[in-house]
């Protein structure tokens, strides 16, 4: 059986009304078209303009450039060099800081003060640490007196805690422990010194 | 004064409401993007030029920090060669013993050329001679960190202290 191709809907045409209505639409569609056309070319002269004007400052901030920066190839390159040169120099400073302890503290202060001790009083034993980043320096230390005399404990915490440098690094020194013990020159005194970086 | 025009087929009717929106777009991008691209060029070189100062500036400080860990071992000799000789120096002027030092130099960051010198320093001394080897080690070089330091007495008798140190140096090798 074979299929008749005829389209008979073909010689249909759109009613006036409907084929009125469609025309006006698309006058209207493309009046409006055309009006916002004209409004965009009437701005474009003055964009232009304003684009024409920022090219010309902005060539002229090239040529000041160019002329205070005779031996730089351009004003982009130039601030992109800095920024790598900023940027390799940052990276060095922080693997400085990493590597040293985070606020480095001098023991000297403490042992200036603990040589200028009276001749009963002696160093016995002395320890600084500052090893890791975060944990702060701790001094430790034991001084000897004989065990006959007075005792001379706060006269000695008051002269560590009046000095300057040591007061502007460290905390307040604390006395850990005295005991009795006997040497070759007679019994002593042996007090324990513990003092810890500020922050 | 007929649709004919805009109706012949599906396409023309397409274009002619396509067409229209196309050129509008292609218009307002043209002038705008024109506008915008000499614009942001300008504003762009603008802040540039603000920044440079600023930058060159942090560009000075940072030299002038890092220039006090800059050393030229390279053309003269090792490092450890001059710090051998510093220590031994001070030694000779503050009394202080010394018995062992090892020099061990370390590399932090071999790309940005940073090492550090790790030494390791054992001695005799009194407390005073051991500030005042101190005192003179600081002096030369305000950037050697002491890291550990540990007295205690060489003799039942004697004021002399033994003393372990580890001291530390960062620096940075500009080899010449």
């Amino acid at each position: 059986m074979t299929h008749s191709h005829i389209n008979l809907a073909q010689e249909i045409i759109w009613p006036r009304r409907k084929r009125q209505l469609a025309y006006r639409l698309m006058l209207s569609y493309l009046s409006v078209m055309a009006l916002i056309l004209f409004w965009i070319a009437g701005g474009a002269p003055r964009r232009i303009h304003a684009g024409i004007e920022a090219y010309r400052k902005n060539r002229a901030l090239e040529t000041e450039f160019a002329q205070s920066h005779p031996d730089s190839p351009d004003l982009r390159k130039h601030a992109e060099q800095l920024q790598q040169q900023l940027l390799r120099d940052a990276a060095r400073i922080q693997a400085i800081s990493d590597a040293l302890p985070s606020q480095p503290r001098n023991p000297l202060s403490a042992l200036v003060l603990l040589a200028n001790q009276p001749d009963s009083h002696q160093l016995y034993l002395f320890s600084f640490s500052q090893q890791t980043r975060s944990a702060p320096a701790k001094i430790l230390f034991d001084l000897t007196t004989p065990a006959g005399k007075s005792h001379t404990g706060s006269l000695f915490l008051d002269k560590w805690n009046g000095d300057p440098m040591l007061t502007q690094h460290f905390r307040a020194i604390t006395q850990l422990q005295v005991r009795r013990a006997e040497r070759l020159d007679g019994p002593v005194l042996i007090t324990q010194y513990e003092v810890l970086s500020k922050e | 004064m007929d649709c004919a025009p805009f109706i012949r087929t599906r396409l023309v009717l397409i274009t002619w409401i396509i067409a229209p929106l196309l050129v509008l777009l292609v218009s307002l991008l043209a002038v705008r993007g024109f506008n915008n691209l000499q614009n942001t060029a300008y504003e762009q070189n603008r802040t540039l030029l603000k920044m440079i100062p600023r930058m060159k500036e942090a560009s000075t400080d940072a030299a002038e920090f890092l220039k006090t860990y800059q050393t030229h071992y390279s053309e003269n000799g090792s490092a450890q060669a001059a710090y051998i000789s510093r220590f031994n120096e001070a030694s000779q002027l503050s009394n202080f013993m010394i018995e062992t030092m090892n020099l061990d130099p370390e590399v932090i960051n071999a790309e940005l050329g940073i090492e550090q010198m790790l030494i390791s320093l054992q001695g005799t001394g009194t407390c005073r001679e051991i500030a005042t080897f101190l005192k003179i080690i600081n002096e030369g070089d305000p950037l050697i960190v002491q890291k550990k330091i540990a007295m205690a007495p060489s003799g039942k008798l004697s004021d002399n202290l033994q003393v372990n140190m580890n001291l530390t140096r960062i620096y940075i090798e500009t080899v010449q």
